[in-house]
């Protein structure tokens, strides 16, 4: 049956898609922390807003995309990972109220850039004890160094992708070479610690090979990326970081397939129905012409805004 | 040790309960506000009127900061109820799916366009801009809309049959446009633009009370404009809200006799049923309430008193909703009339004494009426979602047959609202600071 496949495939997308732009803004969190930040509060106001509202729909579109084609999964997960999940909403409000507070209020509050870092870390952190225990279906709350290879990858992933744009789109930023040094270290850590949870997590996943071809590529890629930022090329730097985060997410995923939760749940005794398939299969396209004009629209409006 | 169920059931209702509530406050001036952003930068453009253009540039700051707001507390209900209700999405999704879906796409829109609209006031002309509030607000209420799909399929299913405990013979769009769709969207609809209208007639009535506006001639002049308009364009909603929460009624009766029988307090079925307003709602009757004998199968019926209305005997009592959901129906209504009310009293006094219109007491009336359409609106929201427990699903699944049976229920519904405080805290904080500083005037360009 192809119709699981289809779904599994978009859940992955608008994953890779999430993963990549929020990136950006949940790196941001970080940058801007310090006493002596990375960039400076008003150029993060101008090149994250208006579009860091719109690429949240990412995030949307992913968890509608899982309940609605894998409905079946719902009562297991949903029990499993209840705490973690809970406690990722909360931390990504706790996110909000910072951002709130840092892009649309005139004060320079520390608290409000505590919360918006807190936030911003702690929430992909308790994602990837959920994403762990579909990987493994092993507890996520006894501590493994798979857990923790996972949570490192994804906060170096988030902060390398972020380092890099605002490397590209700050070019006068005062902190550039301080910028540039995070961003390699952020992109070494990521390809050591993929490397690692690569490693452990074969196991669990259907191809061998695959896995030694995903390892050799994100080390080309990593290495790729530490030229680039060497030689000041941002725009690749940003590409590479991007697309090492989206191999890695797709890589495992395809390899993980058919299992949403390991040896439990698959994509196919957990899809939904055919009438419901077919009718998103047919609203997709429609969706799609509302919204690529408008995203075209919102960034080329913000192209000539910055 | 075993978890009680009781408890278990009940802490989950009260956790999305609580979730709704906070959600629905932000959500409706997420849907109202564009479309009143939208007509006053249409009166702007239209009139080269530089004081409707400002009012629709300036509530643009509230617009984000309330999108922001409704965003993340939109995103916890839609986890939540993966969450505390799976065996209810499990069976849910696959029939109502599409809705959740196309809501995805039309928040999408919003959010987009909601950028496009901030960041493009100096980039286009007037018009060009005017329509880009256009998609936002499509998008906005095009999101309530489809929300509301999922709801009214809550409240009257159909679209599919049952075989074990699986849908078959699915129909996702007979689903979709079920019986009870058409009721709940035009009557909540148009109860989130009052709602958001009277917000803002809230605010100038509010800055009117002020002695430093009553000193400046200008301010005075510009309160009191947007003001007289927004109170007219609320009056138009309150009549429409009205006469659809008229027709609601009637097809409660036709279609959820029981909610109906709960809310108007009709222990036996019977033709010249009574109006019954306020009391003490008793097991076995209302007491001490107001009375208007044949008055329910008057409205329910047009005016036929031997219209029968169905009463709570007619159903198995464990079936009943709580039925306290009597005073939500009654304060919903009477705030209802009030919204109505006070623009037709200020548009009287306005022709008649107009000094009277712009005096204290009027203005706290406004005030009054901003405040309770908030209520107004969650008050509704609970008689439909109370008046249909015990289901979920209603006829199909229970509310105790959907919940989770994770331990940490209660432990989170006791955090997630402390958080919900510091938001709206935080929210309110950002919109009243923005708001205290003066406005900047705006030239109408000419294009």
């Amino acid at each position: 049956m192809f119709m699981p496949v289809i779904g599994y495939a978009l859940v992955i997308l608008f994953a890779c898609l999430y993963a990549v732009t929020s990136s950006i803004e949940f790196g941001a969190a970080a940058l801007l922390f310090p006493k002596k930040p990375f960039i400076d509060r008003q150029s993060m106001h101008a090149y994250m807003t208006p579009i860091w509202e719109a690429v949240n729909v990412f995030l949307i579109f992913t968890v509608v995309a899982f309940v609605m084609f894998f409905p079946g999964a719902i009562p297991t997960v949903a029990l499993a990972l209840y705490v973690p999940l809970s406690c990722a909403l909360i931390f990504y409000g706790l996110r909000i109220v910072g951002i709130q507070g840092v892009l649309y209020s005139e004060s320079d509050n520390y608290l409000f850039k505590l919360l918006f870092m807190v936030g911003s870390l702690c929430g992909p952190a308790s994602l990837s004890l959920a994403y762990y225990y579909l990987l493994t279906g092993m507890d996520p709350f006894v501590p493994t160094l798979t857990e923790l290879a996972l949570v490192g990858t994804v906060i170096s992933a988030i902060y390398a992708i972020s380092s890099s744009f605002f490397l590209y789109f700050i070019p006068k930023n005062s902190q550039q070479l301080r910028l540039s040094h995070l961003a390699v270290a952020a992109e070494l850590i990521f390809a050591a610690s993929s490397l690692v949870f690569l490693a452990l997590i074969a196991q669990y996943l259907a191809s061998v090979f695959g896995v030694l071809l995903l390892t050799i590529v994100i080390a080309a890629i990593g290495l790729a990326y530490m030229a680039a930022i060497h030689h000041s090329k941002y725009v690749w730097g940003l590409v590479l970081s991007a697309l090492n985060a989206v191999l890695l997410i797709a890589g495992i995923a395809i390899m993980h397939a058919p299992y949403i939760l390991y040896h439990v749940l698959d994509i196919y005794s957990t899809f939904t129905s055919v009438e419901i398939f077919t009718d998103v299969l047919i609203a997709l396209p429609f969706g799609l012409l509302a919204i690529v004009p408008a995203i075209y629209l919102l960034f080329k409006m913000y192209a000539v805004r910055t | 040790m075993p978890i009680d169920t009781t408890i278990h059931v009940l802490a989950s209702r009260v956790f999305f309960g609580d979730t709704l509530a906070f959600h629905i406050f932000f959500a409706l001036l997420g849907v109202g506000l564009p479309l009143l952003v939208s007509f006053f930068e249409f009166l702007g453009a239209y009139f080269n009127d530089k004081d409707f253009m400002a009012m629709a540039r300036r509530m643009g700051y509230a617009m984000i900061v309330l999108f922001i707001t409704g965003a993340i507390s939109g995103t916890i209900v839609s986890v939540q109820l993966n969450l505390l209700f799976p065996h209810f999405m499990a069976f849910a999704n696959k029939i109502i799916g599409l809705p959740f879906v196309l809501e995805g796409f039309a928040f999408t829109v919003e959010a987009v366009f909601l950028g496009v609209y901030l960041f493009s006031w100096d980039r286009l002309d007037k018009w060009t801009h005017w329509w880009c509030s256009v998609p936002l607000v499509i998008g906005s209420t095009g999101s309530a809309i489809l929300i509301t799909m999922v709801n009214s399929f809550m409240n009257a299913p159909q679209g599919f049959s049952i075989y074990g405990d699986q849908p078959i013979n699915i129909s996702p769009i007979a689903a979709i446009f079920n019986q009870a769709f058409p009721y709940e969207a035009l009557h909540s609809i148009p109860a989130y633009y009052l709602t958001a209208t009277f917000a803002i007639a809230g605010i100038m009535a509010f800055m009117l009370l002020k002695a430093s506006v009553r000193k400046d001639p200008e301010k005075n002049r510009f309160y009191k404009k947007i003001l007289t308009t927004t109170l007219g364009v609320a009056f138009v909603f309150a009549c429409f809200v009205g006469i659809l929460g008229d027709l609601s009624g009637k097809y409660l009766e036709r279609n959820e006799p029981l909610k109906l029988a709960a809310a108007e307090s009709i222990y036996h079925t019977q033709p010249d049923a009574p109006l019954r307003l306020a009391g003490y709602v008793g097991n076995d009757d209302l007491h001490d309430g107001i009375t208007i004998p044949g008055g329910l199968s008057y409205i329910l019926y047009d005016g036929n008193l031997q219209g029968v209305v169905r009463g709570l005997d007619n159903f198995d009592p464990s079936t009943w909703p709580p039925l306290f959901i009597h005073y939500f129906l009654d304060l919903m209504v009477l705030i209802g009339i009030f919204l109505g009310a006070v623009p037709l009293l200020y548009f009287t006094l306005y022709k008649y004494k107009r000094s009277l219109a712009f005096s204290w007491p009027m203005l706290w009336l406004v005030l009054l009426g901003s405040f309770s359409a908030f209520c107004a609106v969650e008050f509704g929201w609970m008689v439909t979602e109370i008046g249909r427990q015990p289901y979920i699903i209603h006829g199909v699944m229970t509310v105790s047959q959907a919940v989770t049976s994770a331990s940490q229920v209660p432990i989170f519904g006791a955090i997630f609202p402390l958080f919900y405080v510091l938001l709206f805290i935080i929210t309110t904080w950002l919109l009243i600071s923005h708001y205290r500083k003066p406005m900047d005037p705006v030239a109408v360009t000419h294009h």
